[in-house]
């Protein structure tokens, strides 16, 4: 599973109907928009496609017979035709930017939340990179084709229907020849049509290669100084990079064929028109303007047809975003809430384990694990790493669901109740503490948006943190960056407990954290740990001596299923499994335990 | 304009390039020049004189002259990209490297995001300049001259009255690139905040759900996606309204050439195909204009791009000029700080007047409470930051002498949290030595204790782990750092000593791993274990940036200073607990 390939290596057919009636979904509430734009583009196109035609009444009425009043007139319609123009094609950009922002904002708003709904194991699985490119690129892509290039392909159409049309009136026989170009255009088209989608597939995933690349440099730039990488990756990038430009080149070779040919093609088709045209006019069946009109159409007549060449790589692109934004929307939640699923009521803090068995993939994890705590009950779980611990916190919380067996919380089946109002009466304090940029106010108060200053500082107090706080440059407003980088280990504990504390969680579970803080922080924090822990059903995957020894009850794990269940001395009595890690841990300590019996002890 | 000067020098290298790109579009267009003549003279002369063959004879001179100059189209994209793709080849490449050499604290101020995307968004940003705006900007030069020698040629007097709105569609145009500019600069900054708040989600998202605060964040990040489309929206009014004025003041060149050049006509003081010539040119002439606005938002586009990027060029490589001269040789592994000062860039002080001198191989536990400076210690010996005063000596030479890369390599870090690159646990081991034999990394990973769990997963040591990989649990990453430092065998470690995350038997297994690093190398440990603390040498007690005592472990607890408190704290509470009688192992 861990290996399965994210999907950037999706890249779309050109066109997806299935996906185009899903796409159009988010097109459907500004249909009224929509309908207002087409009709304001078919002014647009009218007025574009008058101006040949005074100029055709220009040449044939006013020039050649001589007629100087018709000439003024003509001339002072042809700025008026262009006033227009510029009016329809101000309201037509509005409409189409306030349409495109619309539905962009509507995909991207839909695509967060879908994402925020997602369990863990959707997170586990997929890199940072990939998700924030969901919301970035393939939103913009989409977009791109759901407003600004469907718009214009509409636009292009009216345009080629006109000058068909309008053609055609004027002289059929012209008007005919002047579309077997059309053939040639479509055989061009699906000639390197292939070959370039081929070409372009590459590129975006050597793009892809190129960002992913970039992006995991800058966020392991600690250790590429450390260990003094920087030339070996540079080299190694340049290796991508090199790649990259080849894929670029290769694809432009490629799709530059497509518009000298269609040159080529229009020169046949204006040639056509003024050897031919030429012959008419001879038998007087066709006027002289005409003949320049008809180039001029020409002209227009080619022009939609070339954009509708690079409408296809939009299509191309946006049904590649399409499908990876997909992708997402149709994966759902692990986890959801049953229909009909109830609010969990107050929780008074009895957790149940019947059973339960959990895998993760095929891997199973826990293999019928059964326990009951109490309410204020403090379960420390402690065993070899892998031995499923942590899973078992995660379990409480619903963070996964389990695969058999049950998790009574007050007696109530945690999967018959909404997650919302199971995890908000749950507090989780997770190993590596998180903190989001922003103050260390704003943080705190995470789990209760509305808690006063006053309140904040209170919980701080009560577990002894308040000083800590005080400490940092600007006390409750210091700003974390990113990554809390500004903030130490043990701090960032301190305010994760501190966070957790103001939640005021009925059952709190925490991955505890040790020793990467220095001793007098380690004193602060097993304080607070024992002020928070205290009154409150609690889960800790324990490392602190102190923490497992105060425990009403500690759970041994080993291999999936419980192997000691017991307090402290209970289990140290047992002389089974746990006697054995704690001797372990022990040893370490032993020549410590000297040194204070002893302080000469030591060698 | 600097900034696109700058640019431009990247294009230097490839200057010739750059030349065959100029002279085939310099070819393209003078066959362009030359359509409307022919045309013109198909229709004004053989069409209107009835003179058949003329006219098909001109016409296939016209499918003639667009072979040929499809010819130089095709060569034109491919020169014009390849210039562009080279130029852009070498700003990534410049733009990673200079990123990976700056300095920890621009790292430490830095979003991430901002980072990722200056040096993948922005520089797509510059590939469309470089190809298409640069090849457009050109080529409309030529044009617009190409059309105004052509026009004046053919008759001065209506070339001027055609010409007459176009200083006003200059002035429009720069109005609107005036307008639009800083308008499109605040939608990529709001692009990038954004792209952060995204990533910011995704990376806190456990604490999202343990919160359950999905609408929270949603509501955050609806803030930044609004802001966005607002800015967006105020770009296309801009656009809206200026880009069709473009065709609009265009369109009274044309007029001039249909009323007055159509008088002129009937007076007969121009021909018919003069007419014809120039209504074709002048009507062209608002393809370049038109498209203005276009390179203008490109350009502004680059410009803004091109300033994102040289922000992170101009910002000063780490010791990038001041990178001194020496290898290191024969590392002894002995280290002196020498009245050693560092005050960070916020000026707030970190450590004021460090004397220490430690001998090669020995052990020094650096403790103290939070923020006495003990981390700034260990940061400035690698040189992650200078010292602002006084100087660190290794082997008796100040660090600053010694080549950056040099002391780095002698140097080995385990820090609190290790970094897994996407990469296979091979490569993520040898890191610090790419390339070295898979027996060694067996090795170092055997000491490491990590060996047995790399063979169990499906590939082995080809396996990848990290983000796209495997995940490891903290323990197994910190094995992993542990193996990378024992495989670079450095002579001189920092070791931040983290036991973060792993049980007791993982514990155990760790500090066999460091027990089997530290050996035999100077050591700098900010030390947590107390078993650590008592194979130190020399344990140093940092106060507010002071070495506020110094001494071995008995010396220390003897004194009864800050350290025997600390270690009271700390360890006493743990051992109080502890059943007697329980001390036979």
């Amino acid at each position: 599973m861990a290996h399965q390939a994210f999907d950037d290596e999706i890249l779309g057919k050109a066109f997806d109907a299935r996906l185009a009636k899903k796409a159009f979904v988010f097109v459907k509430p500004h249909m009224r928009r929509v309908v207002l734009a087409l009709v304001i583009m078919f002014l647009t196109t009218a007025a574009n496609l008058t101006a040949p035609w005074l100029q055709q009444m220009a040449i044939d009425d006013g020039i050649m017979k001589g007629n100087t009043g018709l000439l003024v007139r003509l001339s002072v319609c042809y700025v008026l035709v262009w006033l227009f123009y510029w009016l329809t094609q101000y309201v037509q950009s509005r409409l189409v930017a306030s349409l495109a922002q619309r539905v962009i904002l509507s995909i991207r708003r839909t695509l967060f939340l879908h994402i925020q709904s997602q369990s863990l194991d959707f997170f586990d699985n997929r890199e940072v990179g990939r998700i924030i490119s969901r919301l970035t690129s393939d939103v913009g892509a989409l977009n791109q084709f759901l407003t600004s290039a469907s718009l214009s392909l509409v636009t292009d159409s009216l345009m080629l229907v006109g000058v068909l049309v309008l053609m055609i009136k004027m002289d059929l026989r012209l008007a005919l020849m002047t579309f077997t170009a059309m053939p040639l255009m479509l055989i061009i088209t699906i000639l390197f049509r292939g070959r370039a989608r081929l070409a372009y597939r590459d590129v975006r995933r050597k793009v892809a290669t190129v960002t992913a690349s970039v992006a995991e440099n800058v966020s392991g730039v600690r250790e590429v100084k450390s260990f003094s990488r920087e030339e070996e990756n540079l080299k190694r990038f340049e290796q991508i990079n090199l790649d990259n430009r080849r894929a670029v080149m290769n694809a432009v070779r490629v799709s530059a064929v497509i518009w000298p040919m269609i040159e080529i093609i229009k020169s046949v088709a204006q040639c056509t028109v003024v050897t031919f045209g030429g012959y008419q006019v001879l038998l007087g069946a066709l006027k002289v303007g005409m003949v320049w009109a008809f180039i001029a159409y020409i002209d227009r007549f080619f022009t939609p047809l070339q954009n509708m060449s690079q409408f296809y790589y939009t299509m191309q692109s946006a049904m590649a975003g399409a499908e990876r934004i997909f992708e997402i929307l149709e994966t759902e939640p692990t986890i959801q809430d049953k229909p009909g699923a109830v609010e969990m009521p107050r929780i008074r803090g009895e957790v149940e384990f019947r059973n339960v068995t959990f895998a993760y993939g095929d891997t199973p994890i826990l293999k019928g694990v059964s326990f009951t705590a109490r309410a204020g009950d403090t379960i420390a779980l402690v065993g070899p790493t892998g031995a499923g611990k942590t899973t078992i916190i995660s379990l409480v919380a619903r963070q996964y669901d389990i695969t058999g067996g049950e998790i009574l919380i007050d007696g109530v089946d945690i999967r018959d109740v909404t997650t919302h109002s199971l995890r908000s009466q749950m507090g989780v304090v997770l190993q590596d503490s998180f903190l989001f940029p922003g103050t260390v106010k704003d943080n705190l108060r995470y789990g209760r948006l509305d808690a006063t200053d006053g309140e904040v500082e209170a919980a701080a107090r009560s577990l002894g943190v308040h000083e800590f706080i005080a400490g940092l440059a600007r006390s409750y407003n210091t700003e974390i960056q990113e990554g809390a980088s500004n903030i130490s280990t043990g701090q960032k504990q301190l305010l994760s407990f501190v966070r957790a504390l103001l939640a005021d969680p009925k059952i709190l579970i925490l991955d505890e954290a040790t020793s990467s803080v220095d001793a007098y922080t380690e004193m602060v924090i097993q304080e607070a740990l024992r002020k928070l822990l205290a009154g409150r059903t609690s889960f800790v995957v324990a490392h602190r001596l102190s923490t497992i020894a105060e425990a009403d009850k500690i759970l041994v794990i080993e291999d999936g299923r419980i192997a000691e269940l017991g307090t402290h001395e209970e289990l140290l009595q047992m002389d089974g499994l746990y006697r054995k890690l704690y001797d372990v841990q022990f040893s370490l300590l032993e020549e410590t335990g000297e040194v204070v019996a002893s302080p000469d002890g030591y060698s | 304009m600097r900034t696109i000067w700058r640019l431009l020098g990247f294009y230097k290298k490839y200057w010739k390039w750059a030349m065959l790109s100029l002279l085939t579009m310099l070819a393209v267009e003078a066959f362009s020049l030359a359509t409307p003549k022919v045309i013109g003279g198909a229709i004004g002369v053989g069409v209107k004189n009835h003179n058949y063959i003329l006219a098909r004879n001109l016409g296939l001179l016209l499918v003639g002259m667009h072979i040929v100059k499809a010819f130089f189209i095709y060569a034109r994209t491919n020169l014009v990209q390849y210039t562009a793709q080279r130029t852009i080849f070498d700003i990534r490449n410049r733009l990673f490297d200079h990123i990976q050499r700056l300095s920890f604290s621009y790292h430490d101020e830095a979003e991430t995001g901002q980072l990722i995307s200056r040096s993948t968004a922005d520089v797509e940003a510059l590939q469309g300049f470089l190809a298409d705006a640069m090849m457009w900007i050109t080529t409309n030069i030529v044009v617009i001259i190409g059309i105004s020698i052509a026009c004046f040629l053919l008759n001065w007097k209506l070339a001027l009255a055609s010409f007459a709105p176009m200083p006003i569609l200059m002035v429009v145009v720069l109005i609107y690139s005036r307008k639009v500019g800083p308008v499109l600069a605040s939608v990529q900054n709001q692009f990038g905040d954004m792209t952060a708040k995204i990533q910011q989600n995704v990376m806190g998202i456990r604490v999202v759900k343990a919160f359950a605060r999905e609408k929270f964040e949603t509501e955050k990040f609806d803030r930044e996606a609004s802001g966005l489309v607002a800015l967006n929206l105020e770009a296309a009014r801009i656009s809206a309204l200026y880009l069709p004025m473009v065709d609009f003041i265009a369109a009274f060149g044309v007029t001039f050439v249909m009323g007055y050049g159509g008088l002129m006509v009937v007076h007969k003081t121009l021909s018919l195909d003069e007419f014809l010539q120039f209504l074709m040119y002048v009507g062209w002439i608002v393809w370049p204009i038109r498209i203005t606005g276009w390179i203008a938002n490109m350009t502004k586009n680059a410009v803004v791009s091109a300033d994102r990027i040289f922000e992170i060029l101009d910002t000063h490589a780490e010791t990038q000029v001041r990178d001194g001269r020496h290898e290191i040789k024969n590392c002894q592994g002995a280290v002196a700080f020498s009245n050693v000062s560092f005050t960070y860039a916020d000026g707030s002080r970190a450590l004021s007047g460090i004397n220490l001198r430690v001998e090669p191989g020995q052990m020094i536990a650096v403790m103290g409470p939070t923020g006495s400076g003990k981390s700034t210690v260990i940061n400035l010996l690698p040189r992650f930051y200078d010292v602002t005063e006084g100087a660190i000596l290794i082997d008796g030479r100040d660090i600053r002498e010694y080549k950056l890369e040099s002391l780095r390599r002698h140097i080995g870090l385990v820090s609190q949290e290790t970094f897994l690159f996407g990469d296979t646990a091979y490569e993520n081991i040898a890191y610090g030595r790419p390339g070295a034999p898979l027996e060694q990394v067996m090795e170092a990973a055997r000491a490491a204790n990590i060996h047995e769990f790399i063979i169990g997963l499906p590939d082995g040591y080809s396996t990848k782990i990290g983000e796209r990989g495997v995940n490891l649990s903290g323990g197994q990453k910190q094995r992993i750092a542990i193996a990378r430092a024992i495989l670079m065998n450095p002579p001189i470690l920092i070791l931040d000593d983290a036991t973060s995350s792993v049980d007791t038997e993982t514990e155990s297994q760790i500090q066999k791993a460091l027990n089997a690093l530290t050996e035999s190398r100077t050591t700098f440990v900010i030390a947590q274990r107390v078993s650590t603390v008592k194979r130190a040498n020399r344990i140093i007690v940092l106060d507010k940036g002071r070495i506020v005592e110094s001494g071995t472990h008995d010396d220390l607890l003897a004194a009864g200073g800050l350290y025997s408190e600390i270690f009271n704290m700390q360890f006493g509470a743990q051992l109080t607990e502890e059943p007697s009688g329980t001390s036979g192992v």
